[in-house]
């Protein structure tokens, strides 16, 4: 370099200090974030770590470490508010036993080895048997991170075994969209919540799970407005002490209750006629019964839902007859709005598809659909689980954008824009969750024919359910290989054989997609601690070193690297090296480059830089002439959707049946797989509590959040806990047919089952109810029933 | 060779403030600019990025120093622009 | 012990005796104070106010009695009791105390203060017992202050926001107590408070140090029944923001300052 260069930029580099002395807008600030306060303090803005509601917060950056959190005035989801673990988020990049360094298991114990030597043993796992390969996934994915999975699986390897821990948290949600819209997630927004008349919280408990959006909702009533809460469940919670109506049903009752309002207002000729005339169709099973089943005709419809009578619905759920008719009299007015809420209650559930669609038609046949206020609003639990999951397509039989496996023409267009050689992709879908862990957990000789597996951003060895069949098994199959990326020492990396430190939230670039089709950005703020990494970084490493070793499907039809990323001036940056992963931002090319998949279904996405302005934008964002970007609240309801077609006031414009109608399904009640007798008299329910977020690997590191709910418990009904002679606070045995876990007892806890029901939060890693729970799933979602199986309960 | 512009700010500790001065003189790869209140201009000349960023991460880590700034960087090769 | 229990710097149960010293500390505060910063454990002075006021006769259902079993666990969760505790607590609303003003005793305050939060902007954890009470209990106490002899409930400083232990953690279930294990060791350091507001000139009214973002009601803390040593010297005007500027130094997050805050300059061209 020459003294003049040299002089140059020294000269530069002052003026641009002095420039930066005073006034505040520096010259290194981005736009979006703020500057340093007199204290010191960055703020810049972010998406909340925790679960679906996507509040943003405000992150106060020293010295390189995050030492504030606020709720951001100017997000919209939040308003500034947030829940007690997101005040305390910032908290959980900092627990003292952080994974830093690559960790190989060697006999009982683990070495330290490099992140080369690391990926290349990954690399070469891979390359022995790449079909027999899978790759486990999360709702907790950033978007670029899961599109980079989806790619190398899909694209790369043409092995379509990847699927994510979503697959237990909304996979009925998701196939109750399709079934009824002919696509997935919710038409309505949180706005709903601020215009309904009356809330429905369907096996629902916002209040701990989803509190700033029950917030929204009940701080409605301190500024003099009336909003009714009608609180259908198993058991009394904290949402059930806001609620104006608390409705007790048996497990499974659901189905029942919504069959009933449907045959209530057809009886009572209160459905809504010109919207369902217009806009609705009518779908159930035919002999073999499919995710989207045959159309019939409203006669065959109103035979077949005939038979659940006030009375019949009655025996069904054990809600009284008089109930049944109050909640079909409330569908029957068109002058409230009502809004239904609904998560795990009616996702984990056997019947999961069906009683979505259920609520789904319920609102449709009643006409409270589709304006302010009139919404079925189905919640996630993770902060990703609709963007990255449902958006991006990380499970077993899709690919971006709503496209699928088994289709020549969507295989064909993802060929194309990913640039591979025609046949690349696999048309058969892979392994879903349940069926991946047995493969893997099952040995070679059985036909278990996963070897391999990777898990990022996740923890399986805890959230599985039955994990006696699905996980524990692990430990003792020396020729089976588990891959572990994570934050900290979990249930899952006690089985990893290979344990790979990962840089969390703030500690990287990422994207997110909330329960409100609301995309969010955010920048790295923090070096992560030790040699931790990123996961897209791994999957890219991990992609680049099977290039080397000759794995044909990482090049592009050009010859060109999979994941080949350029500098501003087309000149390839090596991003599978770490130190210059963050030369180019390869969130925002990653992201640049998934966004042409987004049309097809209309779940437009903007450009990257316009999420770096915003609080997130709900899709699908359209340009506007003057070039401005618009999102959208409602969806297929003309006033706010683009898409819908001129002179139509609702359409829903990937309807099933092909004429912008939306399916008002039938279906028959079946009774829970397990259901309590005489050897395991009680019904078992399983959750979260506020204070924890699902596993609590994070949460349990923030120390107020730790004091507040320092272990998992089970809630038993005092008369029980007499009869079975034990006490508060006494140790207790909760087993079922799959195995057993010891937990304190809890008469007067946070929630109160009624009697013959217990209910105990999955979040301790010491005491795992998921020893206990069952793995029988709903046949179209493969979602698992966590709320429902039959246990007994003995003294320690 | 990379080249840095930053901004220091100082604690409000007179005692602590003066120490953090100190070794801002004392550190060759470091030119003093104009200075505002408890701010500072500075311009860090480092054989590396990875150098200039190990004296930023020092700068820091003294008790006078309350916040450091980077307003401005000229990497190490021409083609490599920007750190992050 | 009487107060809250864990700090910003972080404790793990081997850090009990930093616990006790920490109490010993506040019972010390609580001496120069003029009162137990905290709300207490349990529910002392519940007898007096018992004394105080006169409950009405249950007129309707009569609730039965708990048994021993449950009383570790102190359940208040019915709306009718929460109705009488209000009306009960209403009357103990008492007559404005003197303030006090000095800035010893505002740094003792603000110590204790810090006890009860991760970091400076966290929502204070529940500093007394508070399990199997309702958020409309919450609001019997802290919807407006309330001085039960020398213990102090203070008002909320934002609007009801009714969804109370959403940001307020509470203590963890006596019975739990030792269940938990040890606790996680954390790294973490959180930004302090400031000690007070800036001022333009010595004897200029200070800035508002802290943002206004969910402090709605300044008396909450600076009345005569907030925080010793922060209350105000003048409770008689009510205009706190016409004196004390709001400090915009980026205090209140969200507010970016990155936009440019004037239009453009004339352009002066060459004589």
């Amino acid at each position: 370099m020459g003294t003049d260069r040299r002089t140059f930029l020294k000269q530069a580099a002052m003026a641009a200090a002095a420039a930066a002395l005073t006034p505040a807008p520096l010259a290194f600030a981005r736009e979006g974030a703020g500057a340093a306060a007199s204290d010191g303090v960055t703020w810049d803005k972010a998406p909340c770590r925790f679960c679906g509601t996507g509040c943003h917060v405000q992150v106060g950056v020293r010295k390189g470490r995050v030492v504030s959190i606020a709720g951001d005035t100017e997000a919209d989801v939040n308003k500034g508010l947030l829940c007690v673990k997101g005040y305390h988020v910032g908290m959980s990049l900092y627990g003292k036993d952080r994974l830093t360094e690559p960790l190989l298991r060697k006999g009982d114990g683990y070495v330290p080895i490099s992140w080369d030597a690391a990926i290349d043993v990954i690399a070469r796992r891979i390359m022995k048997a790449p079909e027999r390969f899978a790759f486990y996934g999360s709702g907790q994915w950033t978007i670029p991170e899961g599109y980079a999975a989806q790619k190398l699986m899909k694209g790369g390897l043409g092995n379509n075994h990847i699927d994510p821990n979503a697959r237990l948290c909304m996979a009925s949600a998701v196939t109750g969209f399709i079934a009824t819209y002919g696509v997935d997630e919710p038409a309505g927004c949180y706005q709903d919540l601020d215009e309904c008349d009356v809330l429905i919280t369907w096996g629902n408990n916002p209040a701990e799970m989803h509190p700033v959006l029950f917030s929204r909702v009940i701080d409605r009533r301190s500024k003099g407005e009336t909003v009714r809460i009608i609180d259908i469940g198993t058991r009394r919670t904290r949402t059930t002490d806001q609620a104006d109506e608390y409705l007790e049903m048996e497990p499974h009752g659901d189905v029942a209750i919504a069959l009933g309002i449907l045959n209530y207002l057809r009886v009572n000729d209160a459905w809504d006629k010109e919207f369902v005339e217009k806009h609705c169709a009518f779908r159930g099973h035919g002999a073999k019964p499919t995710l989207k089943g045959e159309a019939i005709s409203f006669e065959e419809w109103t035979e077949r839902i005939a038979k659940y009578t006030p009375e019949h619905v009655e025996k069904l759920s054990g809600i009284s007859a008089e109930k049944i008719k109050m909640l079909g009299a409330l569908f029957a007015d068109r002058n409230v709005r009502i809004t239904s809420l609904w998560c795990m209650g009616m996702n984990q559930h056997t019947m999961g598809t069906a009683i979505n669609t259920l609520v789904h038609g319920v609102h449709l046949f009643s006409g409270h659909f589709g304006k302010p206020g009139d919404s079925p609003t189905s919640l996630t639990g993770q902060p990703s689980a609709c963007g990255t999951v449902r958006e991006v397509g990380t499970l077993a039989h899709a690919l971006p954008g709503g496209r699928l496996v088994a289709k020549d023409v969507h295989r064909k267009q993802c060929e194309d824009l990913w640039q591979l050689k025609p046949g690349s992709i696999n048309p058969k879908p892979g392994y879903h969750t349940v069926k991946m862990w047995e493969q893997f957990t099952k040995p070679a000789a059985d036909g278990g024919d996963v070897d391999t597996l990777f898990v990022q951003v996740t923890n399986p060895g805890q959230t599985l359910p039955n994990l006696n069949h699905l996980f524990n098994d692990k430990a003792t199959m020396k020729e089976k290989f588990l891959i572990v990326s994570d934050c900290y020492p979990t249930a899952t990396t006690r089985l990893a054989d290979l344990i790979l430190p990962a840089a969390m939230w703030v500690e990287k670039n990422g994207v997110y997609g909330n329960s409100e089709r609301r995309t969010q950005q955010w920048f790295k703020m923090v070096e992560p601690p030790g040699q931790a990494r990123d996961d897209t970084w791994m999957t890219i490493a991990i992609a680049h070193r099977l290039m080397e070793l000759g794995h044909p499907g990482m090049k592009r039809r050009d010859g060109t690297f999979l994941f080949h990323t350029a500098d501003e001036n087309g000149k390839e940056v090596p991003v599978w090296k770490w130190e210059h992963y963050y030369d180019v931002n390869v969130d925002k090319a990653l992201f640049e480059e998934y966004r042409p998949f987004t049309r097809m279904k209309h779940k437009d996405i903007a450009p990257y830089d316009v999420y770096v302005k915003s609080r997130g934008l709900r899709w699908p964002v359209v340009r506007q002439k003057d070039g401005s970007w618009r999102e959208t609240r409602f969806r297929f309801s003309a006033f706010d959707d683009p898409y819908v077609k001129e002179g139509q006031d609702f359409e829903f414009y990937h309807s099933t049946s092909g004429d912008g109608r939306a399916q008002i399904w039938a279906h028959e009640y079946q009774p829970p797989p397990e259901v309590p007798d005489d050897e395991y008299p009680l019904w078992l329910c399983t959750g979260r509590v506020l204070e924890h977020w699902h596993t609590g690997t994070m949460t349990r590191r923030v120390e107020p959040l730790a004091r507040a709910m320092p272990t998992a418990y089970v809630e038993v009904h005092p008369e029980d806990a007499k009869q079975l002679g034990v006490r508060n606070g006494q140790m207790v045995i909760v087993e079922s047919r799959r195995g057993s876990t010891e937990l304190p007892v809890w008469t007067t806890g946070r929630g109160n089952p009624p009697r013959g029901t217990i209910f105990v939060p999955f979040f301790d890693e010491t005491r795992r109810i998921n020893d206990v729970t069952l793995h029988l799933h709903d046949p179209f979602s493969k979602q698992p029933d966590y709320k429902k199986c039959a246990a007994r309960i003995r003294k320690a | 060779m990379a080249v840095g512009g930053l901004v220091v700010s100082f604690s409000s500790d007179p005692a602590l403030r003066a120490a953090a001065e100190d070794l801002i003189r004392s550190e060759p790869r470091l030119e003093t600019g104009p200075g505002e209140g408890v701010r500072l201009a500075l311009v860090a000349t480092t054989d590396t990025l990875g150098e200039g960023h190990d004296l930023c991460q020092a700068l820091l880590a003294h008790p006078g120093v309350v916040n450091l700034e980077v307003a401005y960087v000229a990497p190490e090769e021409p083609h490599e622009t920007g750190v992050k | 012990m009487t107060e809250a229990t864990y700090t910003a710097a972080g404790l793990d149960r081997r850090g009990r005796m930093l616990i006790l010293a920490g109490v010993f500390a506040l019972a010390v505060i609580g001496y120069f104070v003029g009162l137990r910063a905290g709300v207490p454990e349990g529910r002392p002075g519940m007898q007096d106010a018992a004394r105080a006021v006169e409950i009405a006769p249950p007129t309707e259902d009569v609730y039965a009695a708990m048994s021993y079993a449950d009383v570790g666990a102190g359940r208040l969760r019915s709306r009718r009791a929460s109705q009488t505790w209000e009306s009960m607590t209403a009357a103990l609303r008492a007559a404005e105390k003197k303030p006090v003003t000095d800035v010893a005793t505002r740094g003792l305050s603000l110590d204790v203060r810090a006890q009860r939060r991760a970091f400076n902007g966290a929502p204070p954890v529940i500093p007394h017992d508070s399990l199997g009470l309702d958020d409309k209990a919450c609001l019997a106490c802290h919807g407006k202050e309330l001085a039960i002899g020398d213990r102090v409930a203070r008002a909320l400083p934002h609007a009801h926001l009714i969804n109370c232990r959403q940001c307020h953690a509470p203590q963890g279930p006596a019975i739990f107590q030792d269940l938990g294990g040890l606790l996680a060791k954390s790294s973490w350091e959180g930004v302090a408070a400031p000690r007070e507001g800036p001022r333009a000139t010595p004897g200029a009214p200070p800035a508002v140090p802290h943002t206004l973002h969910m402090r709605d009601n300044c008396m909450a803390c600076h009345g005569s029944f907030g925080w010793p040593g922060m209350q105000t010297s003048h409770p008689e005007r009510s205009a706190c923001l016409q004196c004390h500027a709001p400090t915009h130094d980026r205090a209140h997050p969200g507010k970016s300052l990155a936009s440019e805050q004037f239009l453009p300059p004339p352009k002066i061209g060459q004589r």
